[in-house]
Order: C-alpha cells, then structure tokens, then sequence
C-alpha cells in the first residue's frame, strides 16, 4: 500500500511540469490579476490559457517565467518550488524555457542570426557549435535565408517567427508563449500555432495563452479559461 | 579558456562600438575624466620635480660638529671613526684647526690680524654627510644632528641648510594636501563614470531585459558595462598624462631659462613611466569599480515583481 503510494508519487513528480496549488497574485498598486488558481500540466502535453484580454493569462504566465513572484500558493515549474528558488539561480531556470511574446521582443540592432544565438551566448555555448544550431533552429521556423537580415525588414510573421527560433534554440523543455499571434492575420497565425504544435509533437511541452478560441478548436488540446483572475474552466477538447 | 577569452575580447569590441555610437558624448565624459586626473597626476609631477629639486641640494647637507678646545686632533680622528660608523652617516670629513686657520685666512681677508695670534683658538670640527634618505627626511635629520650634538666631545652640531628643512616640511604637507585633492577628483571620475553607466542602462534597458529573461545572468549583463566603465577610465587616463605632458613642455623652456640665470642646470622631468602606468591604471580601476556599483545598484530595477 505503502509502496503504491510512494510510486505513484514519484511517477506524479517525473510527470509534472508545471504545477499550481491555490496562487493568487496582487500587484503592488492592489490590481488582484490572479484568484487562488490551482492546475496542473504534465510533460510533453500542449495547453491553452483563455480567456478575454485583462483575464489574468499574462500574469499566470509571468508567474511560470519568474518575471513576477506569486503573492500566495505555490508554483512548481520542472520540480523547482519557485518562491524559494534563489536570486541567482533565476537565470538558469529560464535558461529550460523558451519564450515567445506577442511584441516578439527582438533586438533591433542585431541581426536575425544573432538574435537567434543570444540564448546560446548567453550560457556560454561553444562557439563551433553555435552556428549549426542557429541555422537549425531558423531553418524549423523557415528562415535560413534571411539569418544575416536586421529584424526590422521582416514582415510581423517572420519577426514573430524569429522569436520562436530564438525561443527553441536552446531546445528548452517548456515552451511558453503569450499572444504570440495577437498581430497576425488568421493564415499566419495558423502556421505560427502549427510549429507549436510540431514542437510539442517532437516532445515540448508547450503552453500558449490566446484569446482566439478557433485555434483551440483547431487542434484540439487541452484548454484553461481565466475570467476576472479566477479558472472558470479546465476543458479537454482533445479527448 | 578560448571561449572565454573570445567571449572578453567580443565584449571589449563591444562597448569600444558603444564608445564610438556616441562620439561626442563620449569624447565629453572622457575630456571631464581626464582634466579631473590630469589635476592630481600634474600636481604630483611638479611636486616630484620639486623634490629632485630640493635632493639636489641634500647631497651637499653636512653636519658641522664643533668639537669641544681641549679634544686632540688624534681623538677626533677615533671619534670620526666611530661616527663613520653611524648608519645614518654617509662620510664622515675632519678639519683640524690648522686647516681651518688657513682657510680662514685665505678667505676673509683678515690674514695679518690672524698672523698675531700666538695660539689656534680654532677647534677640530667634523663634518658629517648623512645619508640621501636621511637628509629627505625633516624629522630624522633633526633626530641625528640632535644625537651627534649629545656626544660629549661636541660643543656644538650645525646643520646648515635650515631652510631646506622648512621646505621639505612644506612639501610634505604639499603632498598630503595633493592626496586629498586626487582623492576628491577620483571620486568625481567616479561619479561621472557611474553616470554615463546609468545613462546606458536607461538606453538599453530593453536589451537588458530580453537577455535577462532568455537565462542570461547578472555577470552578462554587468560585462559589457565594466568594460564601458573601465574603458572610460582608461581613455581619460590617457588623455590626462597627454595635457600633463603638454604643460610639462610647454613651461619647460622658460624653467630651465630661469634656473641656468641662477647658475643651477635644472630640467623639468614629466611624469616618470611608473607614474603614469599608476595614473592610467587608477583611471581604468576607478572606471571599473564605478561600473561595478552603478551596474549592482540598477539591476535590481530587473528582479522578479513579489
């Protein structure tokens, strides 16, 4: 009995990926963006955030990426409990996620290519292989030719594509993305949700908050809808 | 170790590119460090040449010890001896009565007066040279004619250039008023630095946030910034040990003009190699340092919200 439990634990550890038990999260200036939320995403599976804009999708996902703190719960991402983890360990944390935003947050004075090598610079990648895996990476999104183009020539498709390139790069475990389509016509956005889906295909675990529900339909995963802060639904569209 | 190496030396290229996005600002904040180093760094190099100055003179600083009338040349001679072997004394010279009447009378004219006198009422005196670092020193020169005076054969202990000891108690204060204004303008450098830091943070603010949330740590950021800061420090160094070596020959001429008038061969030194590698290296560590703390104290901005 005994036994079972205690395996079964362990089987339930190795499966999370990210794991939330009653966070709410209160902004400085007192907004209450997030309501005692409580979810639970396993690895290798593909997962929505809903909701209309303001719902508290962006907030949950800066929780995830540790760019803000929850106000109480907790958050486990990949087995870390994040409200204990260390200042200085931050960065090797966000080093096993990618992200990808909706204002792709490119660095203009760099070039494509380089923009795409920064998470390997910045965790002090070989150089030797630095090249092969940028040209991957950009080759996965439909790039390769446009490596040594400045960010501001591409079209809003292609910028947003770049910064998937740049989020997969260091070929991280969870993939996060918020309203990384919120600028793109519906054909765009289509293929942009489709790399996701081959990513999470070939094994990552991805997690994208949009508000447009025909993508949800499209592919047919998993989906949690926030409205005013609070999870009104956790539905499985895949089954 | 060569990624390392080239990850340095491509953040080094790096901020010399942010340098030269910039130029006038740049060449601005540079201009501010290097007249603020130049000040001290000049200041120090007058006051070297001051000092070598003032040696000049040190090497002829000698003790007279007028000994007691009933002390034989022959003692005064042991007593020469065992002041030769004082270690503040460099050499240690004997004038016996008979060699002082004689440059007595050659010398002041009073010669048949002298020739009357039926004995030498001349004493034996001795001539003490102390050591280089000795006659530098106000305070342990003092000490030594102090100590030869007590000897029980000496009458009296001259030291004859007062003056020079008065002036190397200036200095010394000279000195210290130097370091307090170097330690004043250093700061300033480091404010100004910390500055131009700041001022780049705010510009790149953007940049610092991507890299921080795709895994780069706070030593990724803070690189390019100490490289900017120190570089800065470096450059102003520089510039200050040119204007410095631009006044030094611009007043050289009339210097040397003025003291070949006074019979001395005098020649302004600039700052020495060692000196200047102090000057430009404080630059570049204050730079450095200035970065360190600008740098620490932003970043926090970039934390994770509670």
């Amino acid at each position: 009995m005994l036994e079972t439990s205690l395996r079964l634990c362990s089987i339930k550890k190795t499966k999370m990926l990210i794991e939330f038990s009653n966070v709410s999260k209160r902004y400085p200036e007192g907004h209450e963006a997030l309501r005692d939320i409580s979810f639970v995403i396993e690895k290798g599976e593909m997962v929505f955030l809903a909701g209309h804009s303001g719902a508290g999708k962006s907030t949950l996902l800066r929780l995830v990426t540790l760019i803000e703190h929850a106000t109480r719960g907790q958050v486990i991402v990949n087995g870390q409990n994040l409200g204990r983890l260390k200042r200085r360990k931050i960065p090797y944390f966000r080093r096993q996620i990618g992200m990808v935003f909706q204002d792709h947050k490119l660095l203009h004075n760099l070039s494509v290519f380089d923009n795409v090598a920064l998470p390997l610079i910045v965790s002090g990648f070989h150089p030797r292989d630095l090249r092969r895996r940028v040209h991957a990476a950009l080759d996965k999104v439909g790039l390769l030719n446009r490596d040594r183009a400045k960010p501001i020539t591409l079209s809003g498709g292609e910028q947003q594509r770049v910064g998937i390139a740049r989020a997969v790069v260091n070929r991280p475990s969870l993939l996060v993305a918020d309203e990384p389509t919120g600028n793109l016509d519906a054909g765009l956005s289509d293929e942009i949700f489709d790399l996701f889906h081959d990513f999470n295909y070939h094994g990552v675990t991805v997690l994208v908050a949009t508000h447009d529900l025909r993508h949800i339909e499209r592919l047919g995963k998993r989906s949690l809808t926030l409205s005013d802060g609070r999870m009104v639904l956790q539905a499985n569209t895949a089954a | 170790m060569l990624v390392w190496l080239t990850r340095h030396l491509q953040t080094l290229v790096g901020a010399l590119g942010d340098l030269s996005r910039s130029p006038f600002s740049s060449i601005l904040s540079i201009s501010v460090i290097a007249i603020a180093l130049a000040l001290p760094g000049g200041l120090f190099a007058a006051l070297e040449n001051i000092n070598k100055f003032t040696s000049e003179f040190e090497h002829g600083a000698k003790i007279s010890l007028f000994l007691a009338p009933q002390v034989s040349v022959k003692q005064a001679t042991e007593l020469q001896q065992s002041i030769q072997q004082h270690a503040s004394i460099k050499l240690v010279e004997l004038i016996t009565p008979d060699q002082a009447m004689e440059e007595f009378k050659s010398r002041s004219g009073l010669q048949n007066a002298l020739n009357s006198l039926t004995s030498n009422p001349l004493p034996v005196v001795l001539l003490a040279y102390p050591k280089d670092e000795i006659a530098r020193s106000a305070e342990k020169l003092a000490r030594l004619i102090d100590e030869l005076g007590k000897l029980k054969q000496v009458e009296l202990s001259q030291f004859d250039l007062e003056w020079i000891k008065r002036l190397t108690a200036l200095l010394e204060l000279v000195t210290r008023a130097v370091w307090i204004i170097a330690f004043i303008l250093g700061l300033g450098v480091f404010l100004v630095i910390g500055n131009t830091i700041r001022l780049a943070i705010t510009n790149r603010q953007e940049e610092i946030r991507i890299i921080k949330l795709i895994g780069g740590t706070d030593a990724f950021v803070r690189r390019s910034f100490l490289y900017s800061g120190m570089l800065q420090g470096l450059l102003g160094g520089l510039l200050a040990l040119l204007i410095i070596f631009l006044l030094f020959s611009f007043i050289s001429a009339p210097t040397s003009s003025l003291s070949s008038m006074y019979g001395i061969a005098f020649s302004l030194d600039p700052l020495h190699f060692l000196p200047s590698l102090l000057l430009v290296s404080s630059g570049a560590l204050i730079g450095w340092l200035s970065a360190r703390v600008t740098v620490g104290v932003y970043l926090r901005q970039f934390e994770p919200g509670k």
